[in-house]
């Protein structure tokens, strides 16, 4: 047990380090220089000379030698300024992380909170009562929202709110301590967006997870000593069950950190998300390149925790 | 010749009388397909064309799904958009696929270093959300359908590899790729005619899968404004449009999500069955 924490504390080393590599090593060596949306993406600068760009060039720092921008960009991660906006006059990233974090913070755990509180029991009376009438409502409604792309549903809620209740788009993030309700008037919208998707990915796993653990003879067996179907439910079936919707959700919340940046869009809310597309179009690298190693960072991060809780839920691996 | 119809035909025939509910997805899909295949055809008017007289025009027998912003036929734009979709997905399932399945053989079937350092490289693709890789990946190429399709390709890979890697190490096992060996048959030879056709129903299964996340995945970096340049049709980045008006009118956001769902939703679901129908023991495996 503690040699297998310690061999997967030990291997998210070099996940993070290669992470790094290949965040700098895409900005850097691609063709395009790190300048391509930079350069391409204005209709002005397409007619940018090789002046023009040596000039941009020196101004992003991108001149240097790599291994000294390799080295300054982790001088500015492992020192917690994460590097400094190129668009934003110096401010350091960092301040831009706490101010906009806390809302894609919010908006993400509510969701995942959220999706689980909606999915499990839709999950569970499917798989309790297959083929019944719930069972398929509740499995056409999954497939129905796994194939909904999110953002549209947003833009969807958007358009009703402006429509029927004169919406206007939030233009300043608002910290849940100093106005709850304005703040939650920000983030009900992307969280009932992302916590659909969500709930339908939980909802099937759950459903086949706990077909799978019904079926199997420690369960007849309780069955049989004469135990109530709630007990059976709560004490033998869930907690066998629940472990694989558990992996699924760490490998889920790639989709919704992906797609929390398009929802964030369309909600215009003011979160890290649309902070990396803004970036982009401010030519702001250093945002994007520290931006992007975050959410790495964090999906790793929660990777982790989530192997080590199945370590610890899971006898089988405990002992071994 | 008759050999291989018979050999397509039969089955095709049971899937569809024993699962008519994904077979009919599965002619959904087709018919999608057609669309953007014969886009010039079908399409009512030119997808670029302006109707100075019939701006933000309202659906009417005209124009079916209304105009846009700047008077051109949304339905048109649509068929064109469904052209666009396709060929993004087509050729990023089939590159991320290819190289994804390569990986997965050699990695899983000779193993030892090779196998863990090819691991260690699935892991760091793995690491970043697959939305934020393909953005930025787009954003240092530029945009244009060739990048994204490169972008989202590599964010395939990963997967893909996982997953047949698992598969070639039950396969390993066998006593027929002892034989095999034990006949003196070289590396190449066993991973090309041994290995590789066990991996076939996997394979199979993952394209149909991987369909609808590129299908939406595309349209999400073109909605981000990342995606294939304008003025080429494609159903995100006619919802970004829709988002920039300032009051958004409801046939804009309407027709392209729908639109987007429905393919989706067909190759999801056929994929289903046909997952279902090829290989049972995947069932419950998600996108």
């Amino acid at each position: 047990m503690k040699g297998y924490l310690a061999r997967r504390f030990l291997l998210t080393i070099p996940t993070l380090f290669g992470l790094t590599v290949l965040i700098f090593g895409a900005m850097r060596v691609l063709p395009g220089g790190g300048l391509g949306a930079f350069v391409v993406d204005d209709m002005v600068s397409q007619q940018l000379t090789d002046v023009q760009i040596q000039a941009i060039k020196r101004e992003l720092g991108l001149d240097r030698p790599l291994y000294i921008q390799y080295y300054t960009w982790m001088r500015d991660v492992f020192d917690g300024s994460f590097g400094y906006s190129q668009s934003r006059g110096g401010e350091p990233i960092k301040d831009l992380i706490l101010s906009r974090g806390v809302i894609s913070a919010e908006i993400g755990i509510l969701s995942v909170l959220l999706s689980w509180v909606i999915g499990l029991p839709v999950g569970m009376l499917s798989a309790i009562k297959p083929n019944s009438i719930w069972d398929k409502l509740a499995s056409t409604t999954t497939v129905l929202f796994l194939a909904l792309p999110n953002f549209w549903l947003g833009l969807l809620i958007v358009l009703a709110w402006v429509v029927f209740w004169g919406y206007h788009p939030p233009f300043v993030g608002v910290n849940p301590w100093v106005d709850p309700v304005a703040n939650f008037k920000i983030i009900i919208g992307p969280i009932l967006v992302m916590s659909t998707s969500m709930a339908a990915v939980i909802a099937r796993m759950a459903r086949s997870s706990l077909f799978e653990v019904l079926r199997q003879d420690y369960v007849k067996t309780a069955k049989s000593k004469g135990l109530a179907e709630r007990v059976v439910i709560a004490r033998h079936v869930l907690p066998n069950a629940l472990l694989p919707v558990l992996t699924i959700s760490g490998v889920m919340l790639g989709f919704v950190m992906g797609g929390s940046v398009a929802v964030e869009v369309a909600f215009t809310t003011p979160g890290l998300g649309r902070s990396i597309v803004l970036a982009t179009i401010e030519r702001d690298m250093n945002v994007v390149q520290s931006l992007v190693l975050l959410y790495g960072m964090i999906f790793i991060l929660v990777n982790l925790i989530i192997d080590l809780l199945y370590s610890v839920l899971d006898p089988r691996i405990r002992m071994s | 010749m008759r050999d291989i119809l018979y050999s397509i035909v039969g089955p095709v025939r049971e899937f569809i009388l024993t699962r008519p509910w994904h077979s009919f997805w599965g002619f959904v899909a087709f018919v999608i397909i057609l669309l953007g295949v014969f886009a010039p055809i079908i399409a009512p008017y030119d997808p670029l064309w302006v109707d100075f007289h019939n701006f933000k025009g309202a659906p009417d027998s005209d124009h079916w799904f209304g105009t846009d912003n700047i008077g051109r036929d949304l339905a048109s734009r649509i068929i064109y958009g469904a052209r666009s979709s396709l060929i993004v997905a087509a050729c990023a399932v089939t590159i991320g696929t290819l190289i994804g399945v390569i990986w997965g053989i050699v990695s899983g079937y000779l193993g030892g270093k090779v196998d863990l350092i090819a691991e260690r490289f699935v892991e760091i693709l793995m690491a970043l959300p697959g939305l934020i890789f393909a953005y930025m990946l787009v954003i240092v190429l530029g945009p244009s359908m060739w990048t994204v399709i490169f972008a989202l390709s590599v964010t395939r890979i990963p997967t893909v590899a996982r997953t047949v890697r698992s598969v070639v190490l039950v396969v390993k096992q066998s006593m027929y790729i002892e034989a095999a060996r034990a006949i003196g048959a070289s590396q190449f030879r066993i991973m090309w005619r041994h290995v590789l056709p066990q991996c076939v129903a996997v394979v199979i299964v993952l394209i149909t899968i991987n369909i609808g996340g590129i299908i939406i995945a595309e349209a999400s970096l073109s909605y981000l404004g990342v995606g294939i340049n304008p003025p080429t049709p494609s159903w995100g980045k006619m919802l970004a449009e829709a988002g920039e008006q300032l009051y958004p009118l409801w046939w804009f956001v309407a027709a392209p999500g729908v639109f987007i769902t429905l393919t989706v939703l067909a190759f999801n679901l056929f994929g289903d069955g046909l997952r279902d129908a090829l290989d049972p023991r995947l069932r419950g495996t998600e996108r």
